[in-house]
């Protein structure tokens, strides 16, 4: 199983070998979005304000603090792990308010949503597909769908 | 002494400033607008801030004399250093309309303040409400935050003024409902993203959300966004029931609007009360309102549309008794495809929060409804959007009800006086139609030589029929409720302490329901009246019409010492559609008959 599961996180990795080296930073390693404690119990983040992305300085302790996890693309990954069934199933329908908001993060031409969405979309159909997916945990499948993201929007914010 | 010190400081000012200089400092430090700046609330007839943070104030006494605040501030912006302005963006505003400092570019010259600017490009203000649910003490009472829109893709990415307690993690429900209260957390204005609020609300808790556009124009929104970032390194005091989010936002919107938004001042202050203050004393104000609902309630809106085939074919489904793509060849409309599945996707995903997790069969399925759904086509299915009661058409949470009571030994009239917020018979937003949740109820009576006759401090009654039959979805009815109330229905002057809940089903769809509980009564110790009762209560409640509404429910309570029973029958009616008023009609049946006519008002 973990084989099969890094099978696909590999084979994403490779696909977005251009867009990594472009900003050379993986947030689930390099900024430990991976570790981040993500409180399903609603009630004590609704109560209170602390959070893990409170504006657009504090983070989580859990999370460095270091420039290059503070940019739009870090903000990215972690709204992807943090609305993760929204922006899956966004992506299954091929629309959404999700998707359309992590386009948007990412700074991508509002003309250009159409075409990368659909690329985005048949790259993470294929990881889907895999029998091992079901067996991931969300950081792993959040962090390959970034993967398939950041290789077709590599034009973004640019 | 302040004459003085004005006049000496109109002179040092501007020939602009002096021309201007006609209003006395007393005036401008009793504006509503100064004491929303620094946030004074009046405190036994003086003021004191709710800001507990020393340095926010300039004048060593600025945090409870407003009028040594602006006068300490005047002298701080006449030094003319840009530090000053660059730290107080809605002071320098707020004294440019009087004249009282000299204009300077302030968004040009402060950097931190010109890229807070430069990241919130603000085309409106939104108030939204996240309705509150029953599931959890703290959040019973709803949720109230400011969006601020800015006009991007995707409202997700609006940004948001929201207020509440710093609450350390490890505090438990106990000891954050103690401390809220009895004013152990401090608090502070944040700016989170608005999709964290709607990943909270919408899919983590299931709560629908409220969105309220203002009619703020530009200059109202630079103030609000000046003064947001006067607080972000602010903390205030916090108390559970009256410095709380509501209290502070509605204070907040004083800054931008003519009167107060809370013309009263509550002992406690409601996320609702806001809404319908607005709503009532303001209406213009509010330009459009629409629903955000909940992951729960899009499945629940969404699976009402399917046909009942389609929906039989769910629960085959999810059975295994029937595979996906027998399903789908079931359905002959692609549309209808989309619709089976986004409907499938809704349901697992609210199922995960409600179970904390999906079974291995379930992920599994989601896993190949996924892969079905990305094999379609681009395009999701289409919904009609469900008309439901806005919250501030729903009725309003303080009441006042005077009451006549005919019985076979007498009469006797009452006067109930509740603090909020709704009970089974209100109009009510659709997911608490059938609930309840009483605080502070009073019950005074002439039968009583004291006047009182009952207090329920807290009543809740989560009565709430299951919308679907698919597994995961169903939930248990229960109450609880505690005051002081007659040991027996038949006694006068006889309270006694009580404590009691229940714990059953309900069954019914939006606008009716039937229900069974078995309950339990402990109350304290008066004459050889049982303290310890078990029993059952059954009931029905329909609300056919948006001006009646209706409720039989027929009690039996067995004392565990004397093994003594009693019965009662209780049929109560609703006239109205106001949010304001009812006429209660009530027959009851128990050791004695009594027929009940009240009228009651609600704001």
């Amino acid at each position: 199983m973990k084989l099969v599961s890094a099978a696909i996180l590999a084979t994403a990795a490779l696909a977005s070998t251009q867009a990594l080296a472009q900003d050379n930073i993986n947030p689930w390693k390099h900024c430990g979005i991976g570790a981040m404690i993500f409180d399903d119990n609603g009630t004590a983040a609704a109560i209170s304000n602390i959070i893990w992305d409170l504006g657009t300085t504090a983070v989580s302790s859990k999370v460095t603090s270091e420039d290059s996890c503070e940019g739009k693309r870090i903000q990215t990954a972690m709204f992807i792990q943090k609305s993760f069934n929204n922006v899956l199933e966004e992506t299954a329908k091929g629309e959404g308010e999700y998707v359309t908001a992590m386009l948007g993060m990412m700074d991508c031409r509002e003309e250009d949503f159409t075409a990368i969405l659909s690329n985005v979309r048949i790259d993470v159909a294929d990881q889907v597909a895999q029998p091992s997916y079901q067996g991931l945990s969300v950081s792993a499948k959040s962090e390959a769908y970034y993967t398939a993201l950041t290789a077709n929007a590599a034009t973004c914010g640019a | 002494m302040y004459k003085i010190i004005l006049c000496i400081l109109v002179g040092l000012l501007s020939t602009q400033v002096y021309s201007t200089a006609s209003t006395s400092l007393e005036t401008i430090a009793s504006t509503q607008q100064w004491r929303v700046l620094g946030h004074y609330q009046p405190y036994f007839g003086a003021f004191k801030s709710s800001i507990t943070s020393a340095n926010f104030f300039l004048a060593k006494q600025g945090s409870n004399d407003p009028k040594a605040e602006l006068i300490a501030t005047i002298e701080a912006f006449q030094s003319d250093q840009l530090k000053v302005y660059c730290q107080y963006p809605a002071r320098y505003l707020f004294l440019l309309q009087y004249k009282l400092v000299n204009p300077r570019d302030v968004k040009s010259a402060c950097i931190e303040y010109r890229n807070y600017l430069a990241e919130l490009p603000v085309k409106s203000i939104s108030l939204v409400y996240a309705s509150g649910f029953l599931g959890n003490p703290a959040s019973m009472f709803g949720h109230l935050l400011l969006r601020l829109n800015l006009g991007q893709s995707s409202q997700l990415l609006d940004n948001t003024f929201n207020f509440g307690a710093i609450v350390p993690p490890k505090d438990n429900k106990f000891v954050y409902i103690f401390k809220g209260i009895t004013g152990g957390y401090v608090s502070r204005f944040s700016d989170e993203p608005f999709y964290h609020h709607s990943n909270i609300y919408n899919e983590d808790e299931l709560r629908n959300m409220w969105e309220y556009e203002l009619d703020l124009d530009e200059t109202q929104i630079s103030l609000l966004l000046a003064h947001r970032f006067e607080l972000r390194n602010v903390t205030f005091d916090y108390y559970f029931f009256t410095e709380n989010c509501a209290y502070q936002l509605a204070f907040l919107l004083g800054l931008v609007n003519d009167e107060p938004v809370l013309q009263r001042k509550y002992p406690w202050v409601l996320p609702i009360d806001v809404i319908t203050a607005l709503a009532d004393f303001e209406p213009s104000i509010i330009t459009s309102f629409k629903r955000r609902p909940s992951r729960q309630q899009l499945f629940y809106d969404r699976y009402q549309q399917l046909t009942a085939i389609t929906q039989n074919l769910i629960e085959n489904y999810l059975s295994e008794n029937r595979s996906l793509s027998q399903i789908l060849d079931s359905v002959s409309q692609k549309s209808e495809k989309k619709q089976l599945i986004e409907v499938l996707l809704d349901y697992f995903s609210y199922l995960e929060i409600r179970q904390d997790s999906l079974t291995k069969i379930q992920l599994k399925q989601r896993q190949e409804l996924l892969v079905a759904r990305f094999s379609m086509g681009i395009g999701a299915a289409e919904w009609t959007t469900r008309e439901v009661l806005p919250p501030h058409k729903t009725q309003r949470p303080m009441l006042i009800q005077l009451s006549h009571v005919w019985q076979q030994n007498g009469s006797e009239t009452q006067l109930k006086v509740r603090g909020s917020y709704y009970d089974a018979l209100s109009i009510n937003e659709p997911e608490n139609n059938f609930s309840a949740l009483e605080t502070m109820n009073f019950v005074l009576s002439d039968s009583e030589s004291k006047g009182l006759k009952r207090i329920d401090l807290i009543n809740v009654r989560n009565i709430k029929p299951d919308n679907t039959q698919l597994d995961g979805d169903q939930s248990h009815a229960w109450t609880a409720k505690f005051g002081f109330q007659p040991a027996t229905t038949a006694c006068s002057n006889c309270s006694v302490g009580y404590v009691e809940g229940g714990f059953g089903k309900a069954f019914g769809g939006f606008n009716r329901t039937v229900y069974g509980l078995l309950t339990t009564r402990l109350q304290t110790h008066h004459h050889n009246i049982d303290t310890g009762y078990l029993g059952a209560e059954i009931g029905a409640v329909i609300k056919p019409v948006n001006w009646w509404r209706s409720r039989l429910v027929i009690t039996s309570e067995l004392g565990l010492n004397s093994s003594l029973s009693s019965d009662s029958i209780k049929w109560q009616q609703a006239f109205s559609s106001s949010p304001h008023w009812d006429v209660r009609v009530t027959l009851e049946k128990s050791q004695d008959t009594s027929f009940t006519v009240g009228a009651g008002y609600y704001w």
